[in-house]
C-alpha cells in the first residue's frame, strides 16, 4: 500500500509540473494586459512603464517562468497584481468559505443521490425510475446561477426565512454560518446530486443483475440485506470516483454561484482575477485546484483499495 | 495483527465517517430548521440600533482591488475611500470646489504659485497630526513614483511646505483647473507616510476622513467606524459597512428584506419599480459621466469626416439611450452635461437619413464594413451596439459587433484593432477633464487619432486661462469643432441611480458618484 501511494505521489509531482507549464503559457497567451486593466481608461505611458518593471512583466517569459517555478518550490506563489498581497495569503483567506460550501454541497448531493439512484435502479423502467431520471435531467440542465436566483427569490425574497447573500465564518457564529450556507449549498448540492444519481443508478443496475446477487437472493437473504451488503458495496467504486470529482470541482470554486450570492470563495477570486488578468492569482488558483483534484482522487483510490485490494495491482 | 499502516488508515476512515455523520446531522437540521424566530434579528440591520450602535450597511457592486488611493483605479475602492480620506479641497453637490483640508488658498499674480492654508488640529486615524509635510509627501509620492493620478500633476514643478500649515504648489504654466485636479477625486488623497511605508495602506488605510477602518473580511465586507474627531464633526452613524454584492437582483432582494440599507447595484429594468416602492427611496441624478462612439481615424473610410458625419446623422440617440439604459440618461451631443456651468448647447445632428446618405455619396462610399468594439463588462455598450448596427445598415454600413471583456477591449483600443468603439468617461469635473486628453493631438487618451491644430490651440488656451468666462469660450469653440468633425460622437450622460431604505436620512445621491455617508443617519 505504501509503495502504491508513493508511486501515485511521484506521478502527482510530474502532473503538477505539467499543469504549471500549461497554466503559465495559457495565462500569458490570453489577450489582455494586466497593467492596462489596472490603469483603466486613464492610460499614461510613464505609469505603465513603472508598473511593468515593478511587476516583473518586462522580463522574458522564460525568465518569468523560472522565477515562478522556483518560488513555487519554496511555497511562494508570487504577489497579486491587483491587491499587492501574497497569493498564498489571498488563497488561504478564501478557503474557509469554499470548503464550507463544497463540503455542504457534496454531503447533500450524496444524501440525495444514493437513495434516489438505488430506487431508480430497483424500479428500472417503472414510473419511479422515470420520475427520478426526469429530476436528474432537470438538475443537470438548469444553469447554476439561475437555480441560485430561484432559491433567493423563494427562500429569501418570498418566504423571507434566509438571508439573500453573504457569508459568516463558522468560528464567528455557527448558526449564521449555516443560514448563509443553505442557498448556495442547495444550489451546488442539487446539481451534483443529479449527476451522481445517474452513476448510482447505472452502477447499481449493473451489479443487481450479476450472478452473486442472484445467488444471495436465492439463499433467501432479505432484500434489504442483499442491497446493503451485496449490491451497494460492489456498486460503490464508480460512485466514489464521481463524488470525488464533484467535490474537487466544487473546491475549485463554483464561480457563477459565488458571484450571484456574494460568496467570498475561490470562485469569485478566480472570476475577479481573470477579469483583471491577475496572472499570479490565476496561476495560484489553478495549481490549488490541480492539487485538490489529485489529492482527492488519491484518497478515493486508497479508499477503494481498502474495499477492493485488486486496485493495487 | 494488522499492519501499522492499516490501523492508521482504519482510524482515518473512522474519523472521516464520524465527521461526515456530524456534518450530515448539521446539514439535516439546516434544511428544516430555519423557519423559527431566528430570522428576525439577522434579516433586519435596523436591530443594531437597539443596542444603541447604529450601523449603516451599503452594498457595492464589487470588491475593491486594494485601498491605496494613489494606486487603485477601481470605483469600488473609491466608494469606500471617499469616506476614509480627505483631499485639500472637495466638490460640493454642484461640483464647485470647497475647503476641506485646506481652509483657504490664493494664487500669485503670475498664476504660477498656489498657496494653501491648511486646517489646524486635524489628526489622522492613528492619532498623528496632519501637517504640511503630509501634503508634500502625498503629492511627491504621486509625482516621483509616476503613480496612477500623476497625469493630473502635469504642470506641477514642486510642492513645498512653507511652514507647518502652509503649502505651496509651483507650476510651469498657469493651471486654472488645479483645484479640480487636486480635489476632484479621492485618488489625490492626503495619505500617511508611516501607513505607506509599513505597506499597510493596501488593506488598512489611515486617513483623516469621517470614518476609519475597523475590519476587512476579504471578499465579503469592509467595516468602517465613525471618526469622533473628524474636523467636519463626528458622523451620526457609529459604523458603516460595505458589502460586496455583484449581482443586482441579489442586492435588491437584500435591500427589500432589510438586510442592507443602501445599494447602487441596480439593474436598469428595476428603476421604475423601485421609484414607486414603499419603504425605499430612489436617488436619480444626472451624472457628469458621458458615453461616446469613437472612430479609428487611421482607417478608411473613417478618416473621411463626411463618413463620420453621415454616421452622426444616421443614429437615433434617443433609441440608443433607451436600449442602453432604458432611458435612465440624458441625450447629449457634446460631452458636458447641461447641469454644469461649462455645458454647451451645441447640437447640430438629428436623425436624418437623407443628409446621411448624401454625405456618404459625397465621400464616394457605397457601402462599408465596420467592426464595432464593445465590452461585456459594460453591458450598456453591448445593447446599444445592436441598435447602432441596425441603424447604420440604413446607410449601407454593415456593422459587425465585437464583444470583448474589458481587459481585451483595452488591448484592442491600444492597438487600434477597431473601426468604431463605444465607451464612457467617468468622474469629470473641469472642462479640461472632458476634452484635453481625448482630443488634443498629443492627448494621452486620443485613441481615435484625432488631430486638429485649431483644437489643440483652443484646448491649450483653455488650460492656461484663469478667467472663467474666457475659458468657457475656448471650450465652447473646441467642442463645436470636435462635434462637427466627429472626433467623438457623443451619445448621452447617464443618471446616477442609487436606492436606500426610507430609514436612512441625510444621504444625497451626487452627480460625481462620490458616496458620502458622513451626514447620514438611521431613524426607526
Amino acid at each position: 500500500m505504501i509503495k502504491y501511494v508513493a508511486r501515485r505521489i511521484s506521478h502527482m509531482v510530474v502532473v503538477l509540473f505539467g499543469v504549471s507549464i500549461a497554466v503559465f503559457s495559457l495565462v500569458h497567451l490570453v489577450p489582455g494586459d494586466p497593467i492596462r486593466v489596472a490603469l483603466g481608461t486613464r492610460f499614461n505611458e510613464e505609469t505603465y512603464q513603472a508598473l511593468l518593471v515593478s511587476s516583473g512583466l518586462d522580463r522574458p517569459l522564460l525568465e518569468q517562468y523560472v522565477t515562478y517555478i522556483f518560488g513555487l518550490l519554496q511555497g511562494d506563489f508570487g504577489v497579486s497584481f491587483r491587491s499587492g498581497g501574497p497569493v498564498s495569503e489571498v488563497l488561504f483567506e478564501r478557503l474557509p468559505a469554499t470548503v464550507s460550501l463544497a463540503s455542504f454541497g457534496i454531503i447533500l448531493a450524496i444524501i440525495i443521490a444514493i437513495p434516489l439512484g438505488v430506487i431508480a435502479a430497483l424500479n428500472d423502467g417503472k414510473a419511479a425510475d422515470g420520475g427520478i431520471r426526469v429530476f436528474s435531467q432537470i438538475g443537470v440542465s438548469l444553469p447554476d446561477f439561475w437555480t441560485a436566483m430561484l432559491f433567493i427569490l423563494l427562500l429569501s425574497a418570498t418566504l423571507q426565512i434566509l438571508p439573500s447573500s453573504g457569508y459568516v465564518p463558522f468560528g464567528e457564529d455557527p448558526v449564521q454560518w449555516l443560514r448563509h450556507l443553505i442557498i448556495p449549498g442547495l444550489t451546488v448540492g442539487l446539481i451534483a446530486s443529479s449527476i451522481i444519481t445517474r452513476y448510482v443508478r447505472s452502477s447499481v443496475l449493473e451489479i443487481i443483475n450479476s450472478d452473486h446477487v442472484r445467488t444471495a437472493e436465492s439463499k433467501g437473504l432479505s432484500r434489504s440485506r442483499v442491497i446493503r451488503q451485496h449490491v451497494l458495496r460492489n456498486a460503490l467504486p464508480p460512485i466514489m470516483t464521481i463524488s470525488g470529482v464533484q467535490f474537487a470541482t466544487m473546491l475549485g470554486g463554483v464561480i457563477v454561484v459565488e458571484v450571484v450570492v456574494a460568496w467570498p470563495g475561490l470562485g469569485r477570486l478566480v472570476f475577479d482575477a481573470v477579469a483583471t488578468r491577475d496572472y499570479p492569482v490565476i496561476q495560484g488558483v489553478v495549481m490549488l485546484i490541480a492539487v485538490a483534484f489529485l489529492v482527492i482522487n488519491l484518497l478515493v483510490d486508497v479508499l477503494q483499495a481498502r474495499l477492493d485490494p485488486r486496485v493495487l495491482r | 495483527m494488522r499492519t501499522k499502516n492499516g490501523n492508521t488508515l482504519k482510524k482515518t476512515i473512522g474519523a472521516t465517517a464520524v465527521s461526515a455523520a456530524l456534518l450530515l446531522s448539521l446539514a439535516a437540521c439546516a434544511t428544516d430548521e430555519p423557519e423559527p424566530v431566528e430570522n428576525g434579528d439577522d434579516a433586519s440591520p435596523s436591530t443594531s440600533t437597539e443596542t444603541e450602535s447604529q450601523t449603516l450597511i451599503a452594498a457595492i457592486g464589487g470588491e475593491p482591488d486594494q485601498l491605496d488611493p494613489h494606486i487603485t483605479s477601481a470605483y469600488f475602492s473609491f466608494q469606500v475611500l471617499e469616506n476614509v480620506y480627505d483631499t485639500l479641497v472637495e466638490p460640493d453637490e454642484n461640483l464647485a470646489m470647497q475647503p476641506a483640508l485646506a481652509e483657504s488658498w490664493e494664487v500669485s499674480d503670475d498664476l504660477l504659485t498656489w498657496t494653501f492654508d491648511l486646517r489646524e488640529g486635524v489628526t489622522f486615524h492613528d492619532g498623528s497630526d496632519f501637517t504640511a509635510d503630509d501634503v508634500v509627501y502625498s503629492y511627491k509620492r504621486i509625482i516621483d513614483e509616476a503613480l496612477n493620478p500623476s497625469w493630473r500633476f502635469a504642470s506641477v514643478t514642486d510642492v513645498v511646505a512653507v511652514d507647518d500649515f502652509t503649502v505651496e504648489i509651483q507650476l510651469s504654466s498657469p493651471t486654472p483647473n488645479l483645484l479640480a485636479a487636486i480635489g476632484g477625486y479621492k485618488g489625490m488623497s492626503i495619505v500617511s507616510q508611516a501607513n505607506v511605508e509599513s505597506g499597510e495602506i493596501v488593506s488598512n488605510p489611515i486617513g483623516t476622513g469621517p470614518f476609519k477602518m475597523e475590519s476587512y473580511d476579504v471578499a465579503d465586507s469592509i467595516v468602517l467606524s465613525a471618526n469622533e474627531d473628524y474636523w467636519g464633526g463626528a458622523p451620526a452613524i457609529d459604523e458603516l459597512e460595505f458589502r460586496f454584492i455583484a449581482e443586482g437582483s441579489t442586492a435588491l432582494t437584500a435591500l427589500r428584506n432589510g438586510e442592507i440599507h443602501w445599494t447602487d447595484s441596480i439593474p436598469p429594468q428595476s428603476v421604475e419599480d423601485l421609484s414607486s416602492e414603499s419603504g425605499i427611496s430612489l436617488g436619480q441624478v444626472g451624472s457628469s459621466d458621458y458615453w461616446y462612439l469613437a472612430f479609428n481615424m487611421n482607417r478608411t473610410p473613417w478618416d473621411d469626416v463626411r463618413v463620420r458625419q453621415a454616421v452622426a446623422y444616421a443614429l437615433d440617440r434617443e433609441a440608443i439611450t433607451t436600449a442602453a439604459l432604458l432611458g435612465n440618461a440624458t441625450v447629449n451631443q457634446t460631452a458636458i452635461p447641461a447641469s454644469s456651468d461649462w455645458s454647451s448647447d451645441y447640437a447640430p445632428y438629428s436623425l436624418d437619413l437623407e443628409t446621411a446618405q448624401s454625405l456618404m455619396d459625397e465621400a464616394g462610399v457605397d457601402s462599408a464594413e465596420m467592426e464595432l468594439m464593445v465590452s461585456s463588462d459594460y453591458p450598456e455598450t453591448v445593447t446599444a451596439a445592436q441598435v447602432i448596427s441596425a441603424q447604420l445598415a440604413e446607410i449601407g454600413i454593415n456593422v459587425s459587433i465585437t464583444t470583448l471583456d474589458f481587459s481585451t477591449w483595452l488591448d484592442g483600443q491600444a492597438n487600434g484593432d477597431f473601426d468604431m468603439l463605444m465607451m464612457g468617461w467617468l468622474g469629470n469635473i473641469d472642462p479640461d477633464d472632458f476634452y484635453y486628453a481625448q482630443h488634443h493631438s498629443t492627448g494621452g487618451f486620443n485613441a481615435q487619432g484625432y488631430s486638429n491644430p485649431e483644437v489643440d490651440e483652443l484646448l491649450d488656451s483653455g488650460r492656461t486661462t484663469a478667467d472663467p468666462e474666457a475659458r468657457k469660450v475656448f471650450y465652447d469653440d473646441a467642442a463645436k469643432i470636435i462635434v462637427d468633425e466627429v472626433s467623438y460622437l457623443y451619445l448621452y450622460n447617464p443618471d446616477v441611480v442609487q436606492a436606500w431604505s426610507d430609514s436612512v436620512q441625510g444621504y444625497v445621491a451626487r452627480g460625481d458618484q462620490a458616496i458620502r455617508f458622513r451626514d447620514a443617519s438611521i431613524s426607526e
